[in-house]
């Protein structure tokens, strides 16, 4: 019997740290069930993936931190980039920044917001629309990966101003029936 | 043996709650730190310098006009650069410069241009302001800049210093031996 329960409280406290591992991706998740919280890193765990781009400019997509979360940086302290930032009074668009990818088993519409003006603007790469807004929402069914264009249209913002700081990828699968 | 089989439903219920959003009905957001701020042309990603110039009267050859370099992560696979002058009056370009290549990464290019100053019937310590067009591509990115580059021509030098010997003047339009 104290052998059962031996099992019984080792069991237990792994069932815990299981739901407990890998804090610190998504900063709010609401499900249709009670107490569905799944916190995975951005890169390999979540179910919606959020990863570097594949060519050069996927340098701009970065887990400095390394807490498994990925930022966008475009402000001169990116890795392996030269430069310090985007040209003032000019437009720069960088293309395949960072990737969605939607790891779980039904589609899911994801649209990508800020906290800037209309400075920043997110474009889905492999056609140039607008990923913006929930009325743009782009359907990823499972397995499928978005690439994400960044335009900074910084045609009349001098040196030196801060146009964006915060960037917000949502997910929701309601919105995962359109195209 | 109840143990045992509670400790199953534990397990199965960890990976119940485990499985959750990889099914239908789920919201995400995910909030991300970004750090988007401009920088000036001569550290941004697409380094620019157009220094105003002022040159003597007379033809200049490859003046130096525009320096582009690429400090973009990946190499620039078609740029161009274009200089513009509006006025026909001094200074002027003899020619439009326009330079099309390719950088790649810390590479910059010098995009000359042959100016004249003065002729013309102008003044010649007149001033312009050209334009720089420079548009730089590759399959990852794009960018446009334009810029204006000030071009002084600087008045003729005197002929020479006064006579101070106490002789008789020159005779103008004859010039010194």
């Amino acid at each position: 019997m104290r052998a059962a329960g031996r099992a019984l409280a080792l069991v237990a406290l792994v069932a815990v740290a299981s739901l407990t591992a890998g804090t610190g991706a998504f900063s709010t998740v609401a499900a249709d069930r009670p107490a569905a919280v799944v916190v995975a890193s951005d890169l390999d765990g979540a179910v919606v993936g959020l990863t570097p781009g594949e060519g050069p400019t996927g340098a701009f997509a970065t887990d400095a931190d390394g807490d498994g979360t990925l930022a966008l940086e475009l402000a001169g302290d990116a890795s392996g980039v030269p430069g310090a930032g985007p040209n003032a009074r000019a437009v720069t668009t960088l293309r395949r920044v960072f990737a969605i990818t939607n790891r779980g088993a039904a589609p899911v519409g994801v649209w990508v917001t800020d906290d800037g003006a209309d400075a920043v603007r997110f474009l889905a790469t492999a056609d140039g629309r607008s990923l913006e807004s929930r009325a743009n929402a782009r359907t990823l069914r499972p397995g499928d990966r978005l690439a994400v264009t960044v335009v900074v249209d910084a045609t009349d913002v001098p040196p030196a101003r801060t146009l964006c700081s915060r960037v917000t990828v949502h997910a929701d699968a309601a919105a995962g029936g359109g195209a | 043996m109840r143990a045992a089989g509670l400790a199953v439903a534990v397990c199965l219920l960890s990976a119940a709650v485990l499985a959750g959003p990889t099914v239908a009905g789920f919201v995400v957001t995910s909030h991300r730190t970004a750090d988007v701020v401009t920088a000036p042309d001569d550290r941004a990603y697409l380094g620019v310098a157009v220094p105003d110039r002022t040159l003597a009267n007379g033809r200049h050859a490859a003046v130096p006009l525009a320096t582009v370099t690429n400090r973009f992560p990946g190499p620039l696979t078609s740029v161009t650069v274009r200089v513009r002058d509006a006025d026909p009056r001094p200074p002027r370009l003899l020619s439009a410069p326009t330079w099309t290549g390719s950088l790649a990464v810390g590479e910059r290019v010098t995009v000359p241009a042959d100016v004249v100053c003065g002729g013309g019937g102008g003044p010649h310590d007149a001033t312009e302001t050209w334009t720089v067009d420079v548009a730089a591509e590759s399959p990852d990115v794009a960018v446009t800049v334009t810029r204006r580059v000030a071009v002084t021509c600087e008045p003729p030098a005197p002929r020479g210093p006064p006579d101070r010997a106490g002789g008789p003047p020159a005779t103008p339009g004859r010039g010194r031996p």
